[in-house]
């Protein structure tokens, strides 16, 4: 027969202990729902949904798995894979950076360590250098163009850093997508070419595009598409 | 664990610490799924916010609060209803027992039915496990845990039936108190995912329905 | 635990004959246990070593035309995941099989049912994983498969196998290890506290809670990785914004704990056998016990130095680069304390010792080229060359390898009640130690010269030809001292000296006992009062401090009488290997035919449920008589 109860261990709550601490998770869970519509800054909210669900989580383990009532021997063999994986856990997000909540296009990425050439000004591309990351930017077509790489495989005249060899020559390509598939106006062989750049590959390139349409939102590629069909 | 040296004839049942050995395994095991779970969590983490648009807004606006914490309160409630179980167990209440177990279970399954329409709502949507990263991450996290869920429905069951056919191998509280411990686990866990993944995540986010 | 009285019998008769073919199939006893790791294990070293000759032969001159690169990929994938999961672990887990319960004064594990299965299943998971080579591709994108070419479309199905081979590996060594956790903490012998534990003992309590902590990781990785192959998710896919540097962070977080995993277990053989063959105590056995812990806790903060060339970034870099530095420091505390233990010792080189001496001359050298790793800019340039390739084979080879055969010459007499032959087994430690340093010693050279590894060839002008040739020479020592080895087996089987309990006048518990010993291990579970205390019950402190062989001796009490009555041992269980089949037939099918994994899953689930309804011990078996001797009409009798 093994030995339910060992000499260091407490005697468990009772039943309508139990209950009571039923309620009073109940309770915490309420005030979590209700405070996520509250108007209050961001942070401070998350921190408190951090701390709630931290109380109720202690509460159980205690209460409702008798961590607080057994052998300290249980205890410190689930704390320990406790602080491992929340260790772990907070490792990576530490590596990638990825602190911020909410969607992209209010997200702040974390600063690059390698700095991109992005054009600010719509007329004019300069050869100088903006860093890039951190605030949100005028969603412009050339500054989606080499934001999203395209810029590593296709020369567009004019624009700086659109140098690539890799891919067809751009500069003219609002011109050249009108007649390239019969049928298709350029604006329509234009979002073929980057949803599915398998479906035509120029002769003498390698079909090697990525398909990169799920990397932007809607407007961006609004504007990437805009742009490349105003090159005549 | 200083011992005494005093004359003991360890029959077969001796242990050195007077700890039940599969009680000790259940708390090892927890202590190692922390480590599962704790990936899985980080790797939707760290992915948060990249995924591809959805109806031109983050995926996380599909995100339902009022619905979710219907069905946090369900299983928050299954655990009140497990150690209830477990105290009649270590009283010897072998009919209220039952009966805990099978509103446990209950409980379970009235969680599993809300997180089959949650994904059915998000698969009409266009949100499905491969559609973009958000999916990936979302139904993989969510679908293990809802796995233990499972899990832990039929192993309550089991024992409810095995109470019927073999009441003497359900004479010892230590096995329901061990199936509890696990289906408090499994609570636990979701008390991470609801506020790491829907409170924290919905928050701040754009959408159009708001 | 259920202690049922069985009204009816259950589907098939619980198998209780002693001898044959099923009573190994259905074992539980640990002995038997860890004795099918160890020839499993060793069976699969060869496997691996024949890899390893392949690419050898390979890569012995420029561009030879041996094997094809593609082959030559999946050579060096299944090498090195062969050697890791196959060998190096399983060899270990023979020890802890076997050894554990002896050491801590235990008749069994703490679930012996639980501890067959994981034999099983490592064995299917081995089958499965090699069944890759049957089926046109076996897994070729490295033992760490990075993304994406692990993905969909990069890679064949052999990495389908790989993931599916290491899940079902990976069950085994987490029940292995919440095995052996409970059982070291809850079944040691009366009066034996913690620190009176044997270092192997301790060694293999942090080597389980590293599995058990590090396992899940990979297990979340190799799920993930699945899914983005089977479902079309995207967690490793950089066109839908994820970053394959996840796959490594997740894949390191659990892979340098496993090199951990890897070293301890001969770290704590070492420790073993040293002072036996010094006649001294291990020299701070505190502190070596400690520096094994923190060994333990310190591995989960090094992951990212397998990452230094990915643009981790400075601060990254740094943190990873000072915290690999500072793991040094324990290792390098266990080095002292061993020597120290040699010092002023009475040695004896027996050639378990010549192993353990080896190791830590080896381990020490492989020691010193990871430090030169965890040099950031270094490690840029050392980075997928041949200088890793040297690094981890002298603290894999040299350290973990030696260090088992090391245990393996300590407890032959033991488990085989036969001595070894010491002059071959000298023999086979020379050559290992030439051969080893001669393959693996100009790699260093290699390297730092910019032979890139994991390609299949080079070109005449490069100026490797001579060191890869000279290396590959290396291998065929090897396989002398490897001969030599099978050699002595053979002979020892019927020739070896009879072993008698203790034949190296050793300090640990197992020594008190018959070799091989008895079924119930000890007629009556010892009393211990301080650490080695079997040694202390042979010996006494004399005037000068040496040691006095005390009158009685160590009193071999009722054991060398084969006495054992009223022992109620586990009786023997088809449902363990009937559970891992049914597992891995669940995993096969997944690769294969869905209707497998059906199959599989039923099979499972009726194994689980008849282990759960099936007592520990048969009833039938209580009332019989010297325990062993199970009398069942139905089988005629027991036979020995």
């Amino acid at each position: 027969m093994e030995p339910h109860s060992h000499p260091s261990e407490k005697p468990h709550p009772s039943p309508l202990n139990y209950i009571v601490i039923g309620v009073i998770l109940t309770v915490i869970t309420a005030i979590e729902v209700w405070a996520f519509y509250w108007d209050v800054p961001m942070p401070l909210l998350v921190t408190f949904f951090i701390v709630l669900s931290i109380v109720k989580f202690a509460i159980v383990v205690l209460f409702y798995m008798h961590l607080r009532y057994d052998h300290k021997l249980f205890g410190s063999m689930f704390t320990g894979g406790l602080l491992l994986g929340v260790g772990v856990a907070l490792g990576l997000i530490a590596l990638f950076g990825n602190f911020f909540v909410g969607d992209r296009e209010t997200a702040h990425a974390p600063e690059p360590t390698f700095t991109p050439t992005i054009i600010a000004p719509r007329e004019t591309p300069t050869g100088t250098q903006t860093p890039g990351g951190g605030t949100p930017r005028p969603v412009t077509g050339e500054g989606v163009f080499i934001a999203k790489g395209c810029g590593g495989c296709h020369t567009i005249q004019g624009l700086s850093g659109a140098v690539g060899q890799v891919g067809p020559n751009l500069t003219n390509i609002g011109t050249v997508a009108a007649t390239r598939k019969p049928g298709l106006s350029a604006e329509q062989y234009m979002r073929e070419s980057i949803e599915q750049p398998g479906a035509f590959v120029v002769s003498g390139f390698a079909p090697v595009m990525p398909a990169l349409r799920g990397t932007m939102s809607e407007a961006e590629y609004q504007a990437l598409v805009n742009y490349l069909v105003s090159l005549k | 664990m200083a011992m005494t040296p005093h004359t003991v004839i360890p029959d077969e049942h001796y242990t050195s610490t007077g700890l039940s050995h599969r009680k000790l395994l259940m708390w090892i095991f927890l202590g190692s799924e922390c480590l599962f779970f704790g990936s899985l969590i980080a790797t939707h983490m760290v992915n948060r916010g990249k995924a591809a648009l959805l109806h031109g807004e983050s995926p996380a606006c599909l995100l339902d609060i009022p619905i979710t914490s219907t069905s946090t309160f369900v299983l928050l409630m299954s655990s009140v209803m497990m150690v209830l179980a477990v105290s009649s167990a270590e009283r010897g209440k072998l009919g209220s027992m039952r009966f805990w177990l099978f509103m446990t279970a209950l409980l379970g399954s009235g969680f599993l039915l809300f997180q089959v329409y949650e994904f059915n709502l998000f698969v009409d949507e266009g949100l499905t496990i491969g559609t973009n990263l958000f999916g990936s991450t979302f139904f993989t996290l969510t679908g293990f845990h809802g796995t233990h869920v499972t899990i832990g429905v039929i192993w309550l069951l089991s024992i409810l039936a095995i109470s019927f056919i073999r009441p003497d191998m359900v004479k010892n509280p230590l096995n329901v108190d061990i199936a509890g411990l696990y289906w408090h686990f499994v609570d636990i866990v979701w008390i991470v995912i609801f506020t790491v993944v829907y409170l924290v995540g919905r928050l701040g986010v754009e959408c159009a329905g708001a | 635990m259920a202690t049922a009285s069985i009204a009816k019998r259950g589907m098939f008769a619980r198998p209780i004959a002693p001898t044959g073919l099923w009573s190994w199939i259905t074992t539980i006893d640990h002995k038997r246990i860890g004795a099918l790791y160890g020839v499993t294990a060793f069976i699969l070293f060869l496997i691996g070593g024949v890899e390893a000759l392949l690419m050898r032969l390979q890569l012995s001159q420029a561009e030879a035309g041996v094997v094809t690169p593609e082959a030559f990929n999946q050579l060096f994938t299944m090498h090195g995941t062969t050697m890791i999961f196959l060998v190096i672990m399983p060899m270990g887990a023979a020890f802890f099989n076997f050894m554990i319960p002896l050491m801590i004064g235990a008749r069994d594990v703490a679930f012996p049912r639980l501890n067959a299965f994981s034999y099983w299943t490592f064995l299917f998971g081995a089958i499965l994983l090699n069944a890759s080579f049957f089926t046109g591709s076996a897994p070729d994108v490295g033992w760490f498969a990075y993304a994406p070419l692990n993905g969909p479309g990069f890679s064949d199905t052999g990495v389908d196998y790989w993931i599916l081979g290491l899940q079902v590996l990976g069950v085994a060594s987490l029940a292995a290890a919440f095995n052996f956790i409970v059982t070291i903490i809850n079944l040691r012998a009366p009066g034996m506290s913690m620190m009176k534990l044997p270092v192997f003992v301790w060694m293999t309590l942090v080597v389980s809670f590293l599995i058990i902590l590090a396992f899940p990781v990979i297990t979340v990785a190799i799920t993930l990785l699945l899914f983005d192959r089977q479902f079309g998710t995207e967690f490793f896919n950089s066109a839908a914004g994820a970053s394959p540097l996840v796959w490594q962070h997740l894949f390191w977080a659990f892979g340098h704990p496993e090199v951990y995993i890897l070293i301890l277990p001969a770290m704590g053989i070492v420790s073993e056998v040293l002072p036996v063959f010094s006649k001294k105590p291990l020299f701070g056995y505190t502190t070596v016990v400690l520096a094994g812990i923190i060994i333990g806790f310190m591995g989960w903060g090094v992951w990212a130095h397998h990452m230094f060339v990915t643009g981790l970034g400075p601060v990254a870099n740094s943190a990873f680069a000072i915290s690999t530095m500072f793991i040094a420091v324990p290792t390098g505390i266990k080095i002292f304390n061993w020597l120290g233990t040699l010092w002023g010792g009475s040695i004896r080189f027996t050639t378990s010792m010549l192993f353990s001496i080896g190791f830590i001359l080896l381990f020490t050298i492989g020691g010193i080229s990871g430090v030169m790793h965890s040099v950031v800019p270094s490690d840029a340039q050392q980075s997928d060359t041949y200088f890793i390739v040297a690094h981890l084979h002298y603290v894999l080879f040299g350290g973990a390898l030696m260090g088992i055969f090391s245990g393996i010459y300590y407890w032959w007499p033991k488990m085989t009640g036969r001595m070894l032959n010491e002059t071959l087994g000298k023999l086979h430690f020379w050559l290992w130690f030439l051969g080893m340093n001669i393959t693996f010693f100009p790699m260093h050279f290699l390297g730092l010269d910019g032979m890139p590894r994991r390609v299949y060839t080079y070109s005449e002008g490069m100026g490797w030809d001579f060191w890869n040739a000279f290396a590959t020479v290396g291998v065929f020592v090897l396989g002398l001292g490897l001969l030599v080895f099978l050699q002595n087996v053979w002979h020892s089987r019927k020739n070896g000296e009879a072993a008698g309990n203790d034949p190296w006048d050793a300090r640990t518990l197992e020594w008190s006992i018959p070799s091989p010993p008895p079924h119930y291990n000890f007629a009556q579970i010892p009393h211990v009062y301080e650490r080695d205390d079997f040694w202390h019950k042979k010996y006494a402190e004399g005037a000068d401090g040496r040691p006095v062989r005390t009158v009685q001796g160590a009193a071999p009490s009722s054991e060398e009488h084969g006495h054992g009555h009223n022992i109620h041992m586990p009786t023997p269980s088809y449902y363990p290997i009937l559970l891992s089949a049914g597992l891995t037939l669940i995993a096969g099918g997944l690769v294969s035919h869905i209707s497998v994994s059906v199959i599989g899953g039923i099979l499972a689930l009726f194994a689980l449920y008849s282990w759960v309804f099936e007592p520990p011990t048969a009833p039938e078996t209580q009332t019989a008589g010297p325990a062993g001797h199970a009398r069942d009409k139905r089988r005629g009798g027991g036979k020995r």
